[in-house]
């Protein structure tokens, strides 16, 4: 009896700890499944088990992993108070693939209740990270779409990153402009390129910074373009819709829900303050008219200056993306020379060299781009300064973080060169304790702040619109 | 992972150090293997601490919290774990390779019930290579197996109230997916 025991304990323990080949681990079934008609699973016991002390125990949860674990918590009373320890389930989520743990605690502690957002989060009772965990598991996998105004990035909730991309401009012009069939045809083409009915899970899209003002008519064509947003998704099927404004979700990507985003885009730069989740525009979006593509023609000049010519502005962004920093001091920098080369396939290793800062300069000077506007850290400032003003708070902290999204945004040396000119700017009382953040997941910032409102423990719950619900609206004419 | 290469000690490496379990038996071990031990090298870097000159002599260490049977065991995996180290110093991935192929054999000649007085006296001894290894030893077996499979495995009985478990089964049911059959 007890070689027969040794033989089966043997192999139940077969399972080597991670690099085993699938072989070992059917052994392990059959040789188990055999032995259940020849041995009574009791003699298998391990007996004085519970002589065992809680940490050990513990530890040996960890090595389950989540699943098994949960199910642990069914046994009996004890094991489900020993498995409900907040630690062990902080663990498992500290130990997830690709999502961090930050960006977990931050969106299950301040976003949660929905939108509008609870302005003090603390207040929540206490968490039980093991619910959370459980019901993250169980919230439907979501199609997360970012439509910026240069390109659109779409992908899996559950999945580390966006699975593709596309050059939103060329494809479905100005998405800005809240035309029913643009919007219809451009959610089409992405359902299609991530071969996905809409009908079969919900989507989180973000809307697009645009139509600034705290005007009526403003207010008009954002509401507009949402209810547009909702209609051609309704009418998809798309079962549950979460339509959130696309620096809101840069600013969640950070993991912070107040602050000024400051984002790139393709045509123009928002600056746009953010209290609670909510946009301000009270207070006062700014607008500067350089973007993404101002700096990427700026560049083809400044190369056919030095007789490098290309006919496409890809090669030219490629560039620019590889080659291009802020300077820190613009005048200090132009005394080096700081030449960089970079290979082009099919052109060879192109060389820059002052026109690699000369480029993101614009966004600070942008009249050396021949751009009347005002520059970058002008443009913050002044926003900063209205929201000092506009006293909202008790203090001055929420809009000292300022967070940087786009592609153009990933620019090194940006954030440094901003918040050195920021304290140049404003007077101490104001500057003090300014941060500028750069895009912290690159040109997919807002992306990311998508996915993480779509793994929220109850999502789609407060944050999406079911079509049912838009119905009602709709016939009670409620403003959305 | 142990430092016990670099940590100064009044013992030379050839020395013997004697250990004594609480059923009174007395082991004579290398003192490469007793530092495995933290809580035995505890000891030693405590008399250092003091200046009380302690290499010379048969040093008795008392383990009032250990018996000699599972005790045995551990040095006989202890002495293979340093053995199979030396042997793979400078390959890291045919050590694991090694070691995980000793551990499987191991196993073989460990019987469940041993399994706990190993876990209390690696756990006591503080030898953290041992006790992660028999705690994956118990995760291993219990891994994507039914409830009812693991109570009997601890012996343990459930002492919900009628409804209380199948409601707790629905609010994780996703965990019970995919289980094993018994």
């Amino acid at each position: 009896m007890a070689m027969i025991l040794r033989k089966v304990w043997g192999s139940v323990s077969n399972r080597p700890g991670s690099s085993s080949s699938s072989s070992s681990s059917s052994d392990r079934n059959r040789i188990f499944s055999s032995s259940s008609s020849s041995l009574s699973l009791s003699s298998l016991s391990l007996g004085a088990f519970d002589q065992l002390p809680a940490d050990i125990l513990m530890q040996i949860v960890r090595k389950l992993g989540a699943k098994d674990a949960m199910k642990m918590s069914v046994l009996c009373k004890s094991w489900k108070s020993l498995i409900s320890d907040n630690l062990l389930w902080i663990f498992f989520l500290q130990n997830h693939p690709f999502e961090s743990w930050d960006s977990i605690f931050f969106a299950e502690t301040s976003l949660r209740s929905g939108y509008p957002l609870q302005a003090f989060p603390t207040q929540m009772p206490e968490l039980s990270f093991m619910s959370i965990y459980s019901q993250r598991m169980q919230v439907p996998g979501s199609v997360v779409i970012d439509g910026g105004s240069g390109y659109c990035k779409f992908g899996w909730s559950k999945y580390a990153r966006p699975s593709g991309k596309s050059a939103t401009f060329l494809e479905f012009g100005n998405i800005e402009t809240p035309m029913y069939s643009r919007l219809r045809h451009f959610f089409a083409t992405i359902y299609n390129r991530m071969q996905v009915k809409p009908s079969n899970q919900p989507i989180v899209v973000s809307v697009p910074i645009c139509h600034y003002d705290d005007t009526e008519s403003a207010k008009a064509s954002r509401r507009q373009l949402k209810e547009t947003i909702y209609s051609a998704l309704f009418d998809m099927n798309v079962p549950a819709v979460c339509a959130i404004n696309q620096a809101i979700l840069a600013l969640y990507a950070a993991r912070r829900t107040s602050g000024i985003v400051v984002n790139i885009g393709f045509q123009v730069t928002s600056v746009v303050p953010i209290l609670h989740g909510k946009v301000m525009r009270k207070v006062g979006v700014e607008v500067v008219g350089v973007g993404a593509l101002k700096l990427t023609g700026f560049l083809k000049e400044l190369m056919q200056l030095n007789n490098i010519n290309f006919g496409s502005l890809y090669t030219v962004r490629t560039l620019k993306e590889n080659l291009c920093y802020v300077a820190a001091d613009y005048e200090a920098e132009l005394s080096k020379n700081m030449p960089a080369s970079f290979e082009i396939t099919g052109e060879g290793p192109i060389t820059l060299s002052k026109e690699r800062f000369q480029t993101g300069e614009i966004l600070f000077q942008p009249s050396i781009g021949g751009v009347r506007a005002m520059g970058l850290h002008q443009a913050v400032a002044l926003c900063m300064d209205h929201c000092h003003d506009a006293e909202l708070t008790s203090d001055d902290a929420w809009f000292k973080t300022v967070v940087l999204s786009g592609g153009t945004a990933c620019l090194p040396g940006l954030a440094e060169r901003l918040e050195k000119e920021l304290h140049g700017l404003l007077p101490a009382s104001i500057s003090n304790g300014i941060r500028v953040i750069p895009p912290p997941y690159g040109a997919d910032t807002a992306w990311f702040g998508a996915k993480l409102v779509s793994n929220l423990s109850n999502f789609p719950g407060p944050w999406c619109l079911t079509k049912k619900q838009s119905r009602l609206k709709s016939k009670l004419n409620l403003m959305w | 992972m142990s430092n016990q290469s670099e940590s100064p000690n009044p013992t030379s490496s050839s020395n013997k150090i004697t250990l004594k379990t609480s059923d009174n038996e007395v082991f004579e071990v290398e003192e490469a293997v007793a530092m495995k031990f933290c809580t035995v090298k505890q000891y030693f870097d405590d008399e250092n601490n003091n200046n009380v000159t302690s290499g010379t002599s048969t040093t008795l260490i008392p383990l009032p919290n250990v018996e000699s049977h599972p005790l045995a065991i551990l040095i006989t995996y202890c002495k293979k774990h340093l053995e199979i180290k030396a042997n793979n110093a400078d390959n890291k991935k045919e050590m694991e390779i090694d070691m995980e192929h000793y551990e499987r054999e191991f196993l073989k000649n460990v019987m469940p019930q041993e399994l706990t007085e190993l876990i209390l006296a690696a756990n006591y001894l503080n030898f953290k290579e041992a006790l992660d290894f028999f705690c994956r030893a118990v995760a291993s077996a219990i891994q994507n197996k039914s409830v009812e499979y693991v109570r009997k495995f601890f012996g343990l009985e459930s002492d919900f109230k009628p409804g209380e478990e199948e409601k707790l089964r629905e609010e994780f049911a996703w965990s019970f997916e995919g289980v094993d059959e018994d």
